[in-house]
């Protein structure tokens, strides 16, 4: 049985970062402690995730979950305009994990907040309802929001492997169905999903970047891949059969999806773990500087914030394409 | 692969030579989409693929791998039978071994992409069978060339003149492990790489202690086995000695045990001191042990059984507690408590009397520390102290030697109660039908038809064939014979390869 550390009384982590949203330019991102994913429970989820292990495993009552938020937000809510991103390490809209009354209060609270702009969440896309639209629109009163679904990849057969469960068509269709309450759609996009070669990864990710563009996503968020624990990836990664990848790809990837559809979309790179074993890494004389790059891009989608970085280890880099 | 290809297994010691559709293994092979992939993305490099590509021509395989309907670490993409892998950092030893042993399990051919050509001769013996021509545009673009023994050199040629040489130096290199795999040595060249590289001597260690690799040796064999370093001290051949002698039961009329040294000449009684002490002993009921390093004992009666009669060892005459204790952990095992042993060692090999003595063993010590076994006093003295023990009537240890075998064999004596001849090669029944060989060469049974029915008969589970599915009992290793029973049928079969090992359909067994 896999371990969950997480409390029902405690949230899992929040803090503000910069980011590129509507009307702001920062967020704050919370992550409640929830039962977890359903698609987690139930058949052991996809293949590289465990973050329903931060949560507390077990059903957690609105009353607590309301809690938990209001404690975070207090905290960190800043003072000028600002988004505020709900995660829950699973789907926000899966009334078994998140119960409607604390949608509503949770909703219902940021709907009242003059400095929210935007409140971002995210989803499976089998949640991704009418029904549970229309409690979110008629909650957030107007304000908007962004929906984030898990699509990895555009690749049926790929994603298939995974464990995701889902295909393309569902992830199109809950796409549509967010634009259609006034939402906006993201996708996330793994980057070097196993068993890709680094420049196989690149050409997926672009391509997948594509794809959810003329699905109807005008956000992506790239995602290179970090190790969970308990993962069967982490057990490939320490057998050494796979490697998270280089940042010099994500930096490829995020030049070439900005050339092919401009500023059609907003191209965000996740730069968590970066530079660590178990995340995407350069050398070590140039991850950090690499990463912040991407950090600044993200923000301001100018790629001139990509051009003129250069290292030693990018003639490596580039002579391990294949692997 | 774009049809599924015929699997033929030509030979397994761990690591396997196969027969894909023409393609002997260790072979090279293309992962096509990476290669398209890259040619896209990095021009240089792809041109160096293409040319690869028409370098290579029939003689590489080409695979399109794609995701499996459910991934795993063990089964990450597959093209029909073969499934590919990529080493892309630092193995986790642990990690590596314990994946190596699902993989030997999933019934397949395994392609691996790994650009440190230093890991290649390791991963042949851990069971992977091609391994990706891609090294070479690689090492190309370095500016290096693959040497012999899969360490690379620096030169100032052009990448693509390079990639001519690699590819070659790649094909000859491969051609060798497979020579290496037929002629035995190949254990002796992975450790040879291990010496200069200690991730590839990391693995190769916990592969020997966690045994990953002993239901794959190959234990029917004529050649030599050189235990020259430390990592020899447990490779598979050593630990399924180890395990398999415990079985060893000795001669009934057995009413001591004499423990001698070993000797550089095998089969050890060839040589002249074990001549000399023979000339005693076999005057008394006596067995004897012979104390060794890395093997621990070999019973006298299976001195001809390989690895015993096959190894050589580097001896300085220092024994580390670690063999020591090996030695007598086995006499443990194989003698009864009450037994009395005689101790006719000398040096290092008398610490392991001395250890039994401890662990509360009644042992006479005839041999002093700095004495030679064979000189006239020690063996005087072995004589009195068994005259002062014993009555003389020997018996014959060679007799004994075909039911020692068995038991190493099948874990079963399938002579007792069966009356037999032995005339130092075939075992023959009461009324003059051959059963059983012991070739001098590899020193295990084969067996007749008339023999299989004997080893039925006591117990040996059977190695069945019905309606094509082959089932192999777990104590079968390659090169072993083993009865068969096929559609009912009891014949006499040689295992090529454990069949949990080779994909579904590929030729498991021989029949004689």
């Amino acid at each position: 049985m896999p371990e969950y550390r997480g409390r029902p009384d405690r949230y899992v982590a929040a803090w503000v970062q910069p980011d590129r949203v509507t009307g702001a330019d920062r967020s704050v991102v919370i992550i409640l402690s929830t039962r977890g994913c359903r698609w987690f429970r139930e058949t052991g989820g996809c293949h590289f995730c465990s973050y329903p292990l931060e949560g507390a495993g077990e059903k957690v009552p609105a009353d607590l979950l309301v809690r938990q938020f209001e404690r975070a937000y207090s905290r960190h809510r800043p003072d000028g305009p600002h988004a505020v991103k709900i995660f829950t390490s699973g789907s926000l809209l899966d009334p078994e994990e998140v119960p409607d009354e604390a949608l509503e209060r949770i909703l219902g609270r940021l709907a009242e907040e003059p400095n929210v702009t935007e409140v971002s969440f995210e989803s499976r896309p089998e949640f991704v309802t009418e029904e549970r639209l229309e409690l979110v629109t008629e909650l957030l009163d107007g304000k908007p929001f962004e929906v984030g679904i898990g699509l990895e990849t555009s690749d049926d057969r790929l994603r298939r492997s995974l464990n995701k469960g889902f295909t393309f068509r569902e992830f199109a269709r809950a796409v549509r169905r967010v634009k259609e309450f006034g939402g906006t759609p993201k996708a996330y996009l793994m980057l070097k999903l196993p068993p890709l070669s680094e420049a196989e990864a690149i050409e997926d990710t672009v391509r997948s970047a594509v794809d959810a563009w003329l699905a109807g996503c005008e956000r992506v968020s790239v995602c290179p891949t970090t190790i969970h624990r308990d993962t069967p990836l982490e057990r490939a990664w320490r057998a050494g059969l796979y490697r998270p990848p280089w940042l010099w790809s994500c930096v490829e990837v995020a030049r070439r999806i900005k050339e092919l559809l401009g500023d059609r979309v907003d191209v965000l790179v996740d730069t968590s773990g970066a530079g660590t074993p178990r995340g995407p890494s350069n050398c070590r004389r140039c991850s950090r500087r690499v990463a912040r790059a991407l950090r600044r891009f993200t923000a301001t989608q100018d790629v001139g914030e990509l051009e003129g970085l250069s290292c030693r280890c990018r003639r490596v880099w580039r002579s391990l394409l294949a692997v | 692969m774009s049809s599924a290809p015929e699997v033929r297994v030509r030979r397994c010691d761990c690591a396997r030579v196969l027969e894909l559709d023409g393609t002997t293994t260790p072979a090279p092979f293309l992962h096509l989409p990476r290669l398209e992939s890259l040619s896209r993305l990095e021009p240089e490099a792809g041109e160096l693929a293409t040319e690869l590509l028409e370098l290579a021509g029939s003689e590489c395989v080409r695979l399109r791998p794609s995701p499996p309907g459910n991934w795993a670490p063990s089964r990450p993409a597959r093209d029909g039978p073969i499934v590919h892998y990529s080493l892309e950092r630092t193995p986790d030893p642990e990690e590596l071994v314990g994946l190596v042993r699902e993989v030997r399990e999933s019934g397949s051919v395994r392609a691996v992409t790994v650009l440190d050509p230093e890991w290649i001769p390791l991963l042949y013996y851990l069971g992977f069978d091609l391994f990706d021509a891609l090294v070479c545009v690689h090492l190309s673009l370095r500016g290096e060339v693959l040497l012999e023994d899969f360490a690379t050199e620096e030169r100032e040629d052009e990448p693509s003149e390079l990639l001519r040489e690699n590819w070659h130096r790649f094909q000859v290199a491969l051609e060798r492990l497979e020579r290496l795999l037929r002629s035995g040595e190949l254990r002796e060249f992975v450790e040879s790489v291990a010496a200069r590289n200690p991730r590839v001597a990391e693995v190769l260690r916990v592969c020997d202690r966690e045994r990953a690799l002993t239901r794959h040796v190959n234990m029917a064999r004529d050649s030599e086995i050189r235990c020259s370093t430390d990592l020899s001290f447990d490779r598979p051949e050593v630990s399924e000695w180890v395990r398999r002698v415990t079985r060893y039961r000795p001669p009934e009329w057995a009413e001591a045990f004499v423990l001698l040294p070993c000797t550089a000449r095998k089969p050890y009684s060839q040589s002249p001191m074990h001549r000399r002490v023979s000339r005693i002993t076999r005057e008394f009921p006596v067995d004897e042990l012979i104390i060794t390093s890395p093997l621990g004992i070999v019973p006298r009666a299976l001195e001809r059984t390989f690895p015993a009669a096959h190894y050589d060892v580097r001896v300085t005459g220092e024994w580390s507690e670690e063999e020591v204790e090996r030695v007598a952990n086995l006499v443990e095992r194989i003698v009864p408590e009450s037994a009395v042993l005689v101790c006719h060692a000398h040096g290092g090999y008398r610490l392991a009397g001395e250890e039994l003595s401890e662990r509360g063993f009644e042992v006479e010590f005839t041999c002093d520390r700095d004495e030679n076994p064979a000189s006239r006093r020690a063996l005087a003295r072995l004589e009195e102290t068994l005259g002062e023990l014993l009555d003389r009537d020997g018996g014959n240890l060679w007799d004994h030697v075909p039911r020692a075998v068995s038991t190493f064999q099948f874990g079963v004596d399938v002579l007792e109660g069966v009356e037999y001849r032995f005339d130092g090669q075939h075992v023959r029944s009461s009324d003059g039908e051959r059963l059983l060989t012991v070739p001098p060469t590899t020193g295990l049974l084969a067996l007749s038809e008339p023999g299989a029915r004997v080893c039925l008969r006591a117990g040996v589970d059977p190695v069945r064939v019905e309606e094509g599915d082959v089932e192999v009992p777990e104590e079968a290793r390659p090169g072993f014979q083993w009865p068969a029973v096929v559609e009912g049928e009891v014949k006499v079969c040689r295992l090529l390869v454990r069949p949990e090992d080779v994909p579904p359909g590929a030729q498991v067994i021989e029949l004689r």
